[in-house]
């Protein structure tokens, strides 16, 4: 069991390093994207 | 109340930590407020005029669901229960991948355009389903809420080191300052602000993690609650102390969260079509799981720290801060709470909008009936976020929280959810469901566990309410609910054939 929790934990901690990365890259364009949508609109 | 001769220790600093925190504050509301001028209307307000894409949809999700005080929930599991005490995350992983796969009930609900649930139960069951619905929502929701603010209150005046008399200035503050940017810029202000909190708060826990790690490791955290807590730390079904109960209520619960939680389904009703709304659940996922295993794995580290040196606290839930208080470098203690800070303000504002938004879209249906003039309508809008700021910051100064914070939150978040989600699930999928049902539902969902919460105030009852458990009662009004939606649909049908359809 101990053995499945840390893979488990260690494969999240990755995950989420991975992700917030993409998020915070492509976040910010589809922010612009939303407001230059708003603006027209 | 914390060990007041604990207080002074924390090592933060008011110089560099305090510089991160008013960079991080400054920035937040300067954002917050700059895209209020693009809130033209009551939608745009309430759900960004339905133009959210995934990236950011996840980044507002997860920044959501992530407050201090789910940190502090789930790091009281960890310190109580080890890895097994993330099975509610666990439960939620898989909902929320099941649901985002297969589109079940978010489907129809994105596809029909609404801006609450209680809408589109009016299109099924008529007006007064729709009114009681919004109701319970608001309820459950409030109350839920209620003891945000108390918890980060509590985690703040410790990790600032600031003595117990300072609580109710930190929550008004906290308060004041989500308040602001909530009320002018509505669901578009929320959204670039929980953006720019998620970023903060990624940084803040993925640096923490990888600071202990580095620090003391992974083996002698695992091989302390290995030798304190033993089998059971890492297997929910061992020896019941987690118990099968629990098990049975985090998945029902995960199922209806995922469903009808009005702050999590908005992002669904937000997205630009139901494609992306189904991705952004999909992808937010394995937040959910992380969201729990990273806040136990601090709780399970706190268990080592004070294993090492002492000075746990009295209360189970204030291990966290008072571990991270003593246990984190000055300038990385800035950062983490920068994150914590922006975890609980991306919570409290989203949290704030969403009740405010069933308010005015659903109780006020009948007196406004959709003839308020926008102007008026961003009016009303604004004062109701603003009327909830000031019952969370009484509630929160008054309501003794008893039992585990978690378990809080699961009853009263049961309040609507076992309803809501019966009656969503009824409205996409069942052609016999009528408003005979839905009111039953809605009548039993509800009953249960307020009449459990308080039966566990009134000192008489509360013996009897701990033998019940909370987990048993919560699970009861899951059961009943679908019964009452079943009985009550069923006659309808058989005494007046005709009218059964609504």
């Amino acid at each position: 069991m101990i053995l499945i929790w840390s893979i488990i934990f260690f494969a999240m901690l990755i995950w989420y390093c991975f992700v917030s990365i993409q998020v915070g890259v492509r976040g910010y364009s589809n922010i612009k994207d939303m407001l230059d949508d708003l603006k027209n609109s | 109340m914390h060990n007041p001769s604990f207080i002074t220790l924390t090592n933060f600093s008011p110089l560099l930590d305090g510089g991160i925190l008013i960079i991080y504050l400054a920035g937040t509301i300067l954002a917050g407020l700059m895209v209020r001028r693009y809130v033209k209307n009551v939608d745009d307000y309430l759900v960004a005029g339905r133009k959210v894409d995934v990236y950011l949809g996840i980044a507002s999700l997860a920044a959501t669901e992530f407050g201090i005080v789910t940190c502090m929930a789930n790091a009281e599991l960890g310190y109580k229960y080890g890895f097994a005490g993330t099975s509610p995350g666990v439960a939620l992983f898989a909902a929320m991948l099941i649901v985002g796969w297969t589109g079940f009930c978010i489907k129809p609900l994105r596809d029909k355009g609404v801006i609450t649930i209680p809408e589109f139960f009016e299109s099924r069951f008529g007006k007064e389903v729709r009114w009681a619905s919004g109701l319970v929502i608001v309820l459950g929701g409030l109350l839920n809420m209620g003891v945000f603010l108390r918890m980060g209150g509590d985690f703040l005046t410790i990790v600032f080191g600031l003595p117990d008399g300072y609580l109710e200035i930190m929550m008004t503050a906290i308060l004041l300052i989500v308040a602001l940017y909530t009320i002018l810029g509505g669901m578009l202000s929320v959204l670039v602000t929980d953006y720019l909190q998620f970023i903060v708060l990624s940084l803040g826990l993925l640096l923490t993690c990888m600071l202990i790690l580095w620090q003391i490791g992974w083996e002698p955290i695992i091989a302390n609650l290995s030798e304190a807590q033993g089998e059971r730390a890492f297997n929910p079904f061992h020896d019941g102390t987690y118990g099968t109960d629990r098990i049975i209520l985090d998945i029902f619960l995960a199922f209806a969260t995922i469903l009808t939680w009005q702050t999590m389904i908005t992002r669904i009703l937000a997205a630009k079509d139901t494609k992306t709304g189904q991705k952004i659940y999909r992808s937010t996922a394995p937040f959910f799981l992380v969201r729990f295993i990273l806040p136990a794995f601090l709780g399970i580290t706190a268990l080592y720290y004070f294993a090492q040196h002492g000075g746990a606290p009295d209360r189970e839930i204030l291990a966290l801060p008072t571990f991270l208080a003593v246990a984190i470098p000055t300038g990385m203690l800035g950062i983490l709470i920068a994150g914590m800070l922006a975890a609980d303000m991306s919570t409290n504002s989203s949290y704030m909008l969403a009740w405010s938004s069933v308010i005015y879209n659903d109780l006020l249906a009948p007196i406004h009936k959709n003839k308020w003039s926008e102007k008026k309508g961003l009016r009303i809008n604004r004062i109701l976020v603003a009327l909830i700021g000031i019952f969370l910051l009484i509630y929160g100064l008054w309501y003794p929280l008893k039992g585990d914070l978690w378990v809080y939150l699961q009853v009263t978040g049961t309040i609507y959810l076992s309803s809501m989600s019966v009656i969503l699930i009824a409205a996409c999928y069942w052609n016999k469901a009528n408003n005979w049902g839905a009111i039953g539902a809605i009548f039993f969902g509800a009953t249960i566990p307020i009449t459990y919460l308080i039966l566990q105030q009134v000192e008489s009852t509360q013996a009897f309410a701990e033998n019940i458990g909370p987990y048993k009662s919560a699970i009861l009004a899951y059961i009943v609910t679908a019964l009452a939606m079943v009985a009550g649909s069923w006659l309808k049908t058989s005494i007046n054939p005709q009218k059964s359809t609504l």
